[in-house]
């Protein structure tokens, strides 16, 4: 027996000393075919350990029952073999992790494995040192079950042992869910990805998802599209068994001719993972196999089994207010949208009844819709989805649904129902969702609904930016011009309804005390309108600032003697007596004139009895990243003749800063009295933009929509 | 076991659908003798050819069916199977693999998702049974006079074209229509040949006119008229996409409209197809300089030309050099050119070579791909042609320039050596591979190296070769097509396999031959059709005729058909009495709804903002609007205009709520109406005369009694109406900017505007019957 | 009572029609609204699917596109790349260039000189996605959105680029996508246009758009997109002109649609009664259109959500909101395109105010049609034509630098209709220059938007000069992977 010992421990000690130079140098291993064999006995012996280490443990419960000198024998004989299998399972193990195993799982097992081995190796000696020894035994106990569990998925695959407790959450399979997913990939998972996954790659190929099947393995793409002759996954399943490459495996499940037909029409179909019954011909070979093989038994049937409408009359149902539409090609469900309020009849629904079993969605959105037009609704059994954001129904109206029991999705926001509609929800057993944003109901008694119903998702959208304040637009005027004559009248408008409009003449700031605009002003002479916008929760708007003019004198001719630049031309000259002045945001637009090379030069001729002027004004733009700036100067030139001018007024405009602000504005020159038939005008651009602007020293350029003569 | 029948999937296939429409096919009927080019081609063609084709690289199963010898060999992996066996369907492949049910073994393939109709698989099984005889495609046999046919009634027909006509019609067991009214025919041969409407002078002449030839003498007279010009010229800046701006995205100014006064000039002046043609291809190429050809040339500059900074100069010259390509294979030759640039052509014998070949006459230009930028905008990049006032003085006589500053045009020029022309691969500017010289392609007929220079000069003197099938018969199919709404080739533009087959064969040949004998006399071409009976029949539509040939295809009736969008404005115009028919000059800027160029703009550029013009401007010709190539006038889009983005030979005729829109609130429209009405009003006709002549003028044709009763009716009603509502009135005839009548009464104006306005709206008046 | 005289007219027409289909006559008109390709003689080929109608069932019908014209930097938006903060200033490496080409902007530099986000990024949602600090209103819908950060384009220039975007290739006038979506799947409400299209403008260095963007290309006029304008004519043309109300204009009509009957007693010739229908769809236009772009009927709370901009005809808000009311009332494809994303120079500043009109709203968008339940059935995509470069174009400033055009890999999300909400798809290297993981290729995300509408990108096509076109070419694979 010692004798025996002595073999059995040096056998183990000279193998872990095999173990540990393989181990050393692991990456130079090149393990011969012959050994190859050896190593796939790996599965077999490991099983010896196993059961051995278990046993040792319970051999230390029956100790009293056997008696310390029993015991001791069949302990320490049985420590022997455990460690030589051990050892000899984990040399194994190593010569097969050599053909290609390679993942964090195998490395656990691994060297968890060879620590089992040297473990078993150590007890030899130590079993008889009692506490550290049954310590060590216990847990090495556990380690078994451990370098077990990862060496069975690595074998079976991950999840090898939970795998029937996921399976058994069968998802929906509907005419419209890709063959692949439902019925190939199953067919791969079961029978091939055990040995070609993510943790275990024989032949450098995955199969565990679409993507790494389409890279393939050491011998290409699992398949070519359309083309299953060439296809290695047909080929290889196709080979004799006997034949080495045959795959699955000798003794592994190997595919049935149903599967095979499946995969081969799948492939030569264009191996088009998104394929499905619904967009396949019914004549198709691939449609037909699925549908009688494997789509009857594995899927249930298609969500919609109700007989389809007649097409006559789903064309005829269809108007400029009403579309009617099949889902798909396949379905008989049909989808159903009403639009146009102003001229919604209840005709457009109760029309409907002639495909009440077909409408499985229904939308009527922002129609006058009341209880009663929800009568032929009711009568829809199939409806799935509805509808009524922003309509007048309530809850008695939905009440009248009850017989929609398949109603999924219903959407009542903005309508006013209250909570009462607790009542009618407990009618739709299949409700999913519930949009009720913008309702009267609050979120307490949306808990309370949650509670009560805990299937139904309450919605009730965005509302949390109501506390932020937000500034409001600017009054808008409605007055297309700024020029105005006596009596004409002034409007303002603010998109936001229920706002507050403030306004001044006087030049001053208007705040929240000034006059409230309530009626259009009268005009009577040129002033400015400052305005802001008020209204509760909201903060005050800018400032709105409108200048208006009063009508002058129109000469009878003019002629523009200088050429504005050829871009900024207008409509011509006639724009600067048009009566017509826009606000800044037009600035480009044909109102306008730019003034760029040349100043503007413009002759004016007030014909044979000329009035009495002593003013004229110029309107101008300004936008100060652009250079267009205010004239420098302007003159006034006066005359009974064209040739004979004389300079009557010069007025130049120094601008400070904080004058020049974006915008239109003006300018006016007061002359003495006078009557000449012809003025001219002349506004000359600052040569050297003053200092403090972004553009100091460049040449100004000039906008002018508008020249005024005032007596 | 399967696996015997997975060979099988590497052989041809064949199913089809059916390519021409009406007639015998139409209704099913398998004819006695199953014809290649007319019955089996078309199939083969379209579902077969694009992977058993001409088309080397994507060839599958090393089966070729476009040719006989492919067709006929024995199968790849198969010595004794053949695709094709004379006689014998049960024992082609092709159509046993037409007909199974697998879908693994059908083809083609489910993948291609191609489908066979029954009709097609009983088609391809008689022609396999009468023998499977290949021919040669019809469009690369150059054309042949054939005699007149025998027709039923000799006295209807006034010439060759009519004989053709009839003896289909003879076949088809259908009646030709009545000769139209008188009115009828007068407004469509006006707009046909001048675009303009008929005054209500004329209308009266014609209608008073018995004698003999008062027709004849109206299309002389039509055909004489500069504003003929006007109308041919349109057809053409489609094919020449012509625009006023360079296109892409900045889209600067240009100045190409000299050339586009020349194209008025050259069909006024009725220069023969051939020398219309050689000029604009190769006018810098004629032994004796001539700058009028050289103006001419602009044809090949009008494609769109980039100004975005940083672009790649060489592959926007490509870009411009693929599109002279193109537009030269689609406007001269009717083939698809382009589907040849990436790779071999799919359906027609245009290997990629050829391709390169063909473009390698348009490479020697000495241009660049991007020339300055958008602020440096140039209105012409070089070469180009600079011309003065002398020019016009002496030569250019027809350009019609006011501006005295001079006009610079793009023109063509080629710098001998400039550069090798490459094949690109996959059609890439940066993939060069072998060089290749200029060449056309084989199949269509071979390049006389001999006789012919290898440049544009030799180019244009192959198209007019005699022997040259496509030439004559593209152009004179695309006249046709203008006057009678579709091409006796309804796809003008695809001459090819894939194209339709002429509904009428030996009519296309005749009129070729005929038009090319005659020294491509273009006016002598129009003439001829006007002057066919066929041209003048009325275009009522019998319910039986209705469903017998609901497309018109065998001329039975004269088809009803919108004006184009710049008819319709220039019948606006016309009829209102606001046209300014000055002819030529620079492109101008009518009324168009306020900030659309603003809102596309990149804000570069002095087209940033639509600058209106006034005045005179604002009522010349449509095809003198300005066009914006990024932003096309809307109106004329929403007609059907052409976006000028690149050759198009066709337009459609298509029918929107947009157009509806137009007519209904476009100004021009409104402005005519109301201009119109107070027109008639200061020459005091009362109310009733004066709806009366609008009608007319508008419509061309005398109100029937019940017609007016409805409009009177409306009138008198519109008349309450606006009284009850002066301001009403008053604001709906502010429109437009033409001088108002003086003194006016809103309330009479307005109604009568109304009235006319209404009447502008009628289908019948925007349309030609 | 106007409405009701009105109905009466277009009911009798309406009947009249139907009772001359036995003809064929008025189906051929009637039948042009349902399927408007019905129209087009050679439009509808035995081998090709019925139009009108999707080839399978999916959860979108509508698309909202929020497209970003200029191409916005995908390094300073959603993808987070650390690494160029850390090597700042320091050049590309030749190995990861490996000589894309360049445009004619940064071909003369002779430094490539990396740069990193001057702006900071946080992981948001469940789905822990990275967003840029510019977009914090984004960041908030993260669980809703889908961020691919590797789209990549051949082109590497606005038009060719934008161009590919919309119609699946670079030259040519093709049909937009939303011309082949109209023409593949109809309009649902057919009193407003199938395709319709909103322009903005930001502060940033703008690109212009152009009509081809919208075009019909070969496809028949009534796919063209129309444009909607911030102008008092919403539609061009739409408005009546002064002193014709909608009752003078139904009185017009009805006289007219007498007057074209008498000429169709002559002629019988169908397209006199299609023209009558034309003018009433016009008219129902006219009321239809209005109801829409009639904001003050939108609660306060909507208002703030897009932000007050939304008041503003002609904003990215605004259009952002119109854009839910027509896809709420049944317009297939609202595409919207907000200019100046074309960060040469000077990104910092206007990036900022770029984000600054456009964050807000976009978010907004989102979830203001999950509050209405319609997000699940709206497909809603944010993007530009291509990203732009890891490295400085120009002078490499302090605290201001710009990006060139980059093809080869950029950042858009999607949300809506058959999205899985929530994840980011795909990965750059840390260099955020190539693509290390799942490309999405222009005309794989084409084919993807189309599965998402239920059509397949391979079967619907249109025969134009002996060819099959498709929106996807040749190409295209639907993205499995971001499908819920």
């Amino acid at each position: 027996m010692v004798r025996f010992a002595k073999i059995v421990s040096n056998t183990v000690f000279v193998l872990l000393c095999i173990l540990t130079i393989l181990l050393f140098f692991e990456e130079y291993v090149r393990v011969p075919y012959w050994l190859q064999p050896i190593g796939r006995m790996h599965p077999l012996v490991l099983h010896f350990p196993v059961v051995l280490i278990f046993l040792l443990i319970l051999t230390t419960f029956f100790k009293g029952y056997l008696g310390l000198d029993a015991y001791q024998k069949i302990h320490q004989f049985l420590l022997l073999f455990t460690a030589l299998t051990t050892t000899l399972a984990a040399v194994m193990g190593f010569f097969l992790y050599q053909e290609g195993y390679d993942s964090e799982l195998m490395t656990w097992h691994k060297w968890l494995g060879v620590g089992l081995a040297y473990m078993t190796y150590l007890f030899i000696f130590i079993h008889s040192t009692k506490g550290i020894y049954l310590t060590a035994l216990y847990s090495c106990g556990v380690l078994t079950i451990f370098v077990g569990h990862f060496g069975a998925e690595i074998t079976h695959g991950a999840n090898f042992l939970t795998a029937p407790l996921v399976a058994s959450r069968i998802p929906e399979i509907t005419e419209e869910s890709p063959i692949f997913e439902t019925f190939v990939q199953p067919i791969l998972n079961k029978k091939c990805v055990s040995c070609h996954n993510s943790e275990k790659h024989k032949g450098g190929l995955n199969m565990s998802t679409h993507s790494t099947m389409m890279i393939g393995g050491e011998n290409g793409p699992l398949w070519i599209m359309g083309n299953s002759e060439e296809s290695q996954l047909m080929v290889r399943a196709l080979l004799p068994m006997a034949d080495e490459a045959h795959m699955p495996p000798q003794g592994k499940l190997q595919l049935t001719t149903k599967e095979l037909q499946l995969l081969e029409r799948w492939i030569d179909s264009g191996a088009d993972t998104l394929s499905s019954l619904a967009n396949l011909p019914t004549t198709d070979s691939l449609h037909t196999l699925v549908q009688e093989e494997w789509y009857e038994k594995v899927g249930s049937k298609a969500r919609h089994v109700f007989a389809p409408a007649d097409k006559e009359l789903i064309v005829s149902l269809n108007n400029p207010y009403r579309t009617v539409k099949q889902q798909s090609p396949k379905s008989p469900a049909l989808e159903v949208a009403i639009f146009g309020q102003s001229a919604f009849q209840p005709a457009l629904i109760s029309e409907l009844l002639g495909i009440k079993e077909q409408v499985v969605s229904l939308n009527l959105s922002g129609l006058p819709i009341t209880d009663t037009m929800l009568q032929p609704i009711s009568e829809m059994v199939n409806l799935e989805t509805l509808n009524l954001n922003f309509t007048d129904v309530t809850h008695q109206g939905l009440a009248k649904l009850a017989a929609c029991t398949k109603l999924r999705s219903l959407a009542i926001s903005g309508t006013s129902v209250t909570a009462d509609i607790h009542e009618v929800l407990n009618t739709f057993s299949d409700l999913q969702t519930l949009f009720l944003w913008n309702t009267s109901i609050t979120a307490d008694e949306v808990l309370e609904l949650q509670s009560a119903f805990p299937k139904v998702q309450f919605d009730t959208g965005d509302n949390d930016v109501t506390e932020e304040k937000f500034q409001l637009a600017a009054p808008l005027l409605k007055n297309e011009s700024a020029v105005l004559g006596k009596g004409d009248i002034i409007v303002l408008d603010h998109k936001l309804k229920g706002v507050k409009l403030r306004y001044t003449l006087d030049g001053s700031q208007p705040d929240s005390t000034s006059q409230l605009y309530n009626a259009p002003l009268q005009f009577d002479k040129t002033f400015v309108l400052k305005t802001k916008a008020f209204k509760t929760g909201w903060e005050s708007s800018e400032l709105g600032i409108f200048n208006f003019f009063q009508k002058g004198k129109k000469p009878e001719d003019f002629e523009l003697l200088s050429k504005p630049d050829f871009r900024y031309k207008g409509l011509g000259p006639h724009v600067l007596l048009d009566d017509y002045i826009s606000g800044q945001d037009k600035m480009i637009s044909l109102a306008w004139m730019g003034f760029i090379e040349e100043p503007l030069i413009f002759m004016s001729d007030f014909g044979t009895n000329p009035p009495t002027l002593s003013k004229m004004m110029l309107s101008y733009g300004i936008v100060n990243w652009r250079k267009i700036m205010p004239p420098e100067s302007v003159e006034v030139w006066g005359g009974y003749a064209k040739d004979q001018m004389k300079l009557i007024k010069r007025k130049a405009f120094g601008f400070t800063k904080d004058g020049i602000i974006d915008g239109a504005s003006n300018v006016s020159v007061k002359f003495p009295q006078s009557n000449f038939r012809y003025y001219k005008i002349v506004a000359n651009q600052f040569q050297k933009i003053p200092s403090w602007h972004q553009h100091k020293g460049k040449k100004s350029e000039l906008f002018v929509d508008e020249v005024f003569f005032y007596e | 076991m399967l696996k015997r029948f997975f060979y099988l999937l590497y052989f041809t296939i064949f199913c089809c659908s059916c390519a021409n429409r009406g007639g015998d096919e139409s209704l099913g009927k398998i004819p006695e003798v199953v014809d290649y080019n007319f019955h089996v081609r078309p199939i083969l063609s379209d579902k077969c050819f694009a992977c058993h084709g001409p088309d080397a690289n994507k060839r599958a199963a090393n089966l070729r069916l476009d040719i006989e010898e492919g067709a006929f060999a024995s199968l790849k992996d198969h010595e004794h199977k053949h695709a094709l066996v004379t006689g014998k369907p049960e024992a082609s492949e092709v159509y046993l693999r037409m007909i199974t049910e697998d879908s693994t073994l059908m083809m083609p393939p489910v993948t291609s998702n191609l489908k066979l109709s029954s009709h097609e698989k009983k088609l391809i099984k008689r022609w396999i049974e009468q023998g499977a005889q290949y021919k040669p495609h019809w469009a690369f046999v150059a054309p042949e006079k054939s005699d007149l046919p025998k027709v039923s009634k000799e006295d209807w027909c006034l010439n060759e074209i009519d004989h053709f006509i009839l003896n289909k019609l003879d076949e088809k067991k259908i009646l030709p229509n009545a000769r139209a009214a008188k009115t009828q025919l007068l407004k469509r041969v006006f707009f046909d040949l001048t675009g303009l409407p008929p005054t209500v002078e004329a209308q009266k002449a014609f209608e008073q006119d018995n004698s003999p030839n008062a027709y004849e003498n109206v299309v002389d007279e039509l055909l004489a008229s500069p504003h003929y010009g006007e109308k041919m010229a349109l057809h053409w800046l489609d094919v020449a996409r012509y625009a006023d701006t360079h296109g892409y995205q900045d889209d600067g100014l240009r100045t190409m409209w000299p050339w586009r006064d020349w194209v008025i000039h050259a069909f006024n002046e009725n220069y023969s197809f051939d020398q219309f043609l050689t000029w604009q291809l190769a006018g810098d190429l004629l032994p004796e300089k001539n700058v009028e050809a050289l103006l001419a040339t602009g044809f090949n500059r009008n494609h769109k030309i980039t100004q975005e900074g940083g672009v790649i100069d060489e592959e926007y010259r490509i870009e411009y050099v693929t599109d002279r390509t193109n537009t030269f294979g689609k406007a001269f030759l009717g083939m698809t050119f382009e589907c040849a640039k990436c790779h071999d052509h799919k359906y027609d014998p245009i290997s990629q070579k050829d391709y390169f070949s063909t473009f390698a006459f348009f490479d020697k230009v000495p241009e660049k791909g991007l020339q300055g930028n958008i602020f440096k905008a140039s209105l012409a990049d070089p070469p180009f042609l600079e011309i003065t006032d002398t020019m016009i003085d002496d030569i250019l006589t027809f350009v019609n320039k006011e501006d005295p500053d001079n006009v610079s045009v793009m023109v063509m020029e080629d710098s001998v050596g400039i550069r090798d022309t490459h094949i690109l691969d996959r059609g890439n500017y940066d993939a060069k591979s072998e060089v290749v010289v200029s060449d056309t392609p084989k199949a269509i007929m071979p390049f006389d190296t001999i006789s012919l220079p290898r440049n544009r000069l030799g180019l244009s003197k192959w198209l007019l070769h005699d022997e040259h099938p496509l030439t004559s018969r593209v152009f004179v199919n695309r006249i046709w097509q203008e006057f009678f709404g579709q091409g006796i080739v309804k796809t003008s533009g695809d001459f090819g396999m894939q194209g339709n087959l002429p509904t009428h064969p030996e009519l296309l040949d005749w009129i070729a031959v005929d038009f090319r004998e005659n020294n491509w006399n273009i006016k002598r071409l129009v003439k001829q059709i006007v002057m066919s009976s066929t041209y003048m029949q009325s275009s009522t539509i019998s319910k039986g005729k209705q469903e017998r040939d609901p497309e018109n295809v065998y001329l039975s009736r004269m088809p009803r058909k919108r004006l184009g969008a710049e008819l319709i404005r220039d019948h606006v115009l016309a009829s209102s009495g606001l046209l300014n028919d000055e002819i030529g000059g620079p492109s101008v800027k009518p009324y168009q709804p306020d900030g659309i160029w603003f809102a596309a703009t990149s804000g570069r550029g002095v087209l940033k903002v639509y600058v209106q013009d006034q005045g005179e401007d604002l009522y010349r010709r449509g095809l003198y609007t300005f066009i914006k190539r990024t932003v096309p006038p809307p109106a004329m889009l929403t007609f059907d205009a052409s976006t000028r983005d690149q050759c198009e030979v066709r337009r459609f005729s298509t029918n929107t709520p947009l157009q509806a829109l137009v007519m209904l609130n476009d100004p021009t429209v409104l402005e005519a109406s109301r201009v119109f009405a107070e027109k008639l009003l200061e020459k005091g006709m009362q109310s009733e005369k004066s709806i009366e002549t609008a009608f007319r003028r508008i419509v061309c044709r005398k109100a029937k009694p019940e017609e007016l009763s409805i409009l009177i009716d409306y009138h008198s009603n519109q008349i309450t109406n606006y009284q009850s509502n002066p301001d009403a009135a008053s604001k709906f005839i502010s429109v437009g900017e033409y001088q108002p009548m003086k003194n006016r009464d809103p309330v009479t104006v307005a109604a009568l505007m109304q009235v006319i306005h209404t009447i502008y709206n009628l289908e019948e008046a925007t349309t030609k019957s | 009572m106007e409405k009701e005289v009105l109905e009466h007219r277009l009911n009798v027409n309406r009947r009249h029609f139907l009772g001359k289909m036995a003809l064929g006559v008025g189906s051929a008109a009637l039948g042009s609204l349902l399927i408007p390709d019905l129209f087009k003689g050679g439009a509808l080929e035995n081998d090709e699917l019925p139009l009108g109608i999707k080839h399978f069932a999916s959860k979108a019908k509508r698309i909202i596109m929020l497209f970003q014209n200029g191409a916005p930097s995908q390094l300073e938006s959603f993808d987070y790349k650390p690494l160029l903060n850390k090597m700042y200033g320091q050049d590309l490496p030749e190995s990861i260039r490996q000589g894309q080409r360049l445009t004619g902007m940064t071909a003369h530099q002779e430094r490539f000189p990396l740069v990193g986000s001057k702006f900071g990024f946080q992981q948001y949602g469940k789905s822990g996605t990275w967003v840029s600090d510019l977009f914090p209103k984004i960041a908030e819908i993260t669980d809703d959105i889908c961020v691919i950060k590797t789209m990549h384009t051949e082109a590497i220039n606005h038009d060719p680029a934008l161009t590919f975007m919309q119609t699946g290739a670079q030259q040519g006038n093709r049909p937009s996508m939303g011309a082949w979506m109209s023409y593949g799947l109809g309009s649902e409400n057919k009193n407003l246009p199938a395709f319709c299209v909103l322009l903005s403008r930001g502060k940033g260095n703008g690109q212009g758009v152009y009509s081809k963007l919208w075009s019909n290309g070969f496809l028949d006029n009534i796919h063209q997109g129309v444009q909607f304008s911030a102008s008092e004519d919403p539609v061009l043309y739409l408005n009546n002109p002064d002193g014709i109300d909608m009752k003078g204009r139904k009185k017009m009509l009805d006289h007219l649609a007498s007057l074209n009957e008498i000429n169709f007693q002559e002629f019988g010739d169908p397209k006199i009664h299609a023209h009558i229908q034309q003018y009433e769809m016009a008219y129902r236009m006219q009321t239809a259109v209005p109801e829409l772009t009639d904001l003050s009927k939108e609660p306060d709370h909507i208002i703030k959500m897009y932000g007050t901009d939304c008041m503003v005809p002609g904003t990215y808000a605004s259009n952002c909101l119109l854009a839910r009311k027509l896809s709420e009332s049944g317009v297939r494809f609202v595409q919207l395109y907000h200019q100046g994303w074309d960060q040469h120079g000077n990104l910092v500043e206007e990036m900022s105010s770029q984000a600054k009109d456009v964050d807000q709203a976009s978010a907004a968008l989102i979830k203001d049609l999950k509050q209405r339940g319609l997000l699940d059935e709206t497909l809603v995509i944010w993007g530009g034509e291509f990203g732009r470069t890891n490295y400085c174009q120009g002078k490499l400033a302090e605290d201001q630098y710009g990006r060139d055009h980059h093809p080869k890999c950029y950042s858009i999300w999607m949300a809506g209709g058959g999205i899985k909400g929530g994840i980011s798809y795909g990965e750059t290297d840390e260099f955020g220059y190539n693509i290390i993981e799942d490309p999405v290729h222009v005309h794989d995300l084409q084919a993807t938007i189309m599965h998402l509408m239920g059509l397949d990108h391979e079967k619907l096509t249109y025969k134009y000069l002996g060819r099959r076109f498709r929106l996807t070419d040749v190409h295209g694979h639907v993205v499995k992977d971001i499908l819920a």
